[in-house]
């Protein structure tokens, strides 16, 4: 089959309008991938920046032993576990993430819990079947029933 | 008379194909560039730092407080000084070198405080005369019951607690009694506690705090009761208490070499008096793990 010049002409004016089509489609499909990717980079880092929040806040100002009113920043009584329910410390909690605060020994043993999991009647091991889960973990000395002080770890669970 | 240039179609057509051509590769260049670097990349690096950043340093800040609270319990933590030493005026004059006090029994001692408190000890009870190559411990010739070796696995299980696996720790504590003198470079303890095998790089996170060095009395005659020391040695009061062949640097030694070596450093000392330090330091320094167990959880 042959052209004439001025078809042949048109013929490349559309091959090259189909390619130039498919290179901008190509582009703007890349930003929007990227800007996907973005998204689902900075979400993490909100939620572990949050988590962090709440961690310093409760360690050093909401749950830390008092003597008068000095507070002993990242001392925390186990006498005093009742009296922060989730009601207590969700009143600290702003983002618009669920959240869940756990206490262990050196142990792992679960010494204190709060937060949405077990509001709403759930184990801590439903966190596993969780996406896009963040976490914040920090030592903290626990005072026990006998008065000495021990090792431990808060754990501050964030999710979507 | 300009020129004029002048396309036939079939020209035409293959100059827009190379200009095509080089649209697609600026195009494909670009999608790359904002691919990888765009599109706020950088600055979710720079955000990611900054977190990690702050991460190392509210956990080493609270490493610290936490280190400040807790306790090793009840009898963790016990050495006893001798055996060789069965006389208690002994036990003074060498308690009397580094002005220790003690409680109850000279010969026996629980440590109990925070782990700031029992590295503070173990700086204490860790001091070397330092001469040439070789260190001589001053305190190890009568201590026993591995007690370095306890402090050691007690503050290294607390801090692999508190790193959680997450991080790795490195913690430089040292102890000059008489620092700005003659002395300093003679005499003084220094420990390492880490999990890690190498040493961090500049831009890791560093704190520095201060441990009161818990034994140390209110006589400020430190180098005097160093000489007293020597002359005592000299004496045979205490040599003859120590045994002939103690650990130097690695090495089996006949005691009275390094007895005459301290003399000779003890001899080499201003007669200056000057005030015994009660503070040690301790150099924290926190990096976190790249992989570390857990740490897919973090981020």
């Amino acid at each position: 089959m042959g052209f004439v010049n001025e078809e042949t002409g048109q013929v490349e004016d559309i091959f090259t309008l189909a390619v130039k089509i498919a290179l901008v489609l190509l582009f703007f499909s890349t930003i929007a991938y990227s800007y996907n990717e973005y998204q689902e980079r900075k979400e993490p880092m909100e939620r572990f920046s949050a988590s962090l929040d709440f961690v310093d806040v409760l360690k050093n100002h909401v749950m830390c032993v008092r003597v008068g009113d000095v507070p002993n920043p990242g001392l925390i009584d186990v006498a005093d576990f009742e009296s922060f329910g989730y009601e207590e410390i969700s009143r600290y909690w702003s983002k618009p993430y669920n959240f869940e605060v756990v206490i262990r020994d050196a142990s792992g043993s679960i010494l204190y819990e709060q937060g949405t999991l077990k509001r709403r009647g759930f184990g801590l091991d439903e966190i596993d079947r969780l996406d896009g889960v963040s976490a914040a973990y920090t030592v903290v000395a626990i005072r026990g029933e006998d008065g000495v002080n021990r090792a431990g770890r808060m754990e501050v669970w964030v999710w979507s | 008379m300009g020129l004029v240039l002048r396309f036939t179609a079939e020209d035409r057509g293959q100059v827009e194909a190379i200009d095509t051509l080089i649209f697609a590769a600026l195009v494909s260049i670009s999608a790359v560039l904002i691919a990888t670097y765009g599109v706020g990349s950088y600055h979710q690096d720079l955000h990611m730092q900054a977190l990690q950043h702050r991460y190392a340093a509210d956990f080493s800040q609270s490493f610290v407080m936490t280190s400040r609270y807790v306790s090793a319990g009840e009898g963790d933590i016990a050495y006893t000084i001798g055996p060789h030493v069965s006389d208690d005026s002994v036990f003074y004059s060498l308690s009397g070198i580094v002005n220790r006090s003690v409680d109850k029994s000279p010969l026996e001692r629980s440590v109990k405080g925070s782990i700031l408190d029992i590295i503070a000890e173990d700086l204490y009870l860790g001091l070397e005369f330092h001469s040439g190559n070789d260190s001589y411990p001053l305190n190890n010739w009568f201590l026993t019951s591995g007690f370095h070796e306890k402090v050691n696995d007690f503050v290294i299980e607390n801090l692999d607690f508190f790193s959680g696996g997450m991080f790795y720790y490195r913690l430089e504590a040292s102890y000059h009694p008489y620092d700005g003198t003659n002395l300093n470079n003679a005499l003084y303890s220094e420990a390492i506690y880490t999990n890690a095998r190498g040493v961090p790089n500049a831009s890791v996170y560093v704190t520095e705090i201060i441990v009161a060095i818990p034994a140390v009395s209110e006589d400020n005659k430190g180098i005097n009761v160093l000489s007293d020391f020597s002359e005592q040695l000299n004496s045979g009061l205490i040599k003859g208490l120590l045994p002939e062949q103690i650990n130097v640097s690695g090495n089996s030694t006949n005691v009275t070499k390094v007895i005459e070596d301290l003399d000779d450093v003890l001899g080499r000392i201003s007669e200056t008096q000057h005030e015994v330090k009660r503070i040690g330091k301790v150099i924290i320094k926190i990096w976190p793990k790249a992989g570390g167990g857990g740490a897919e959880r973090v981020l």
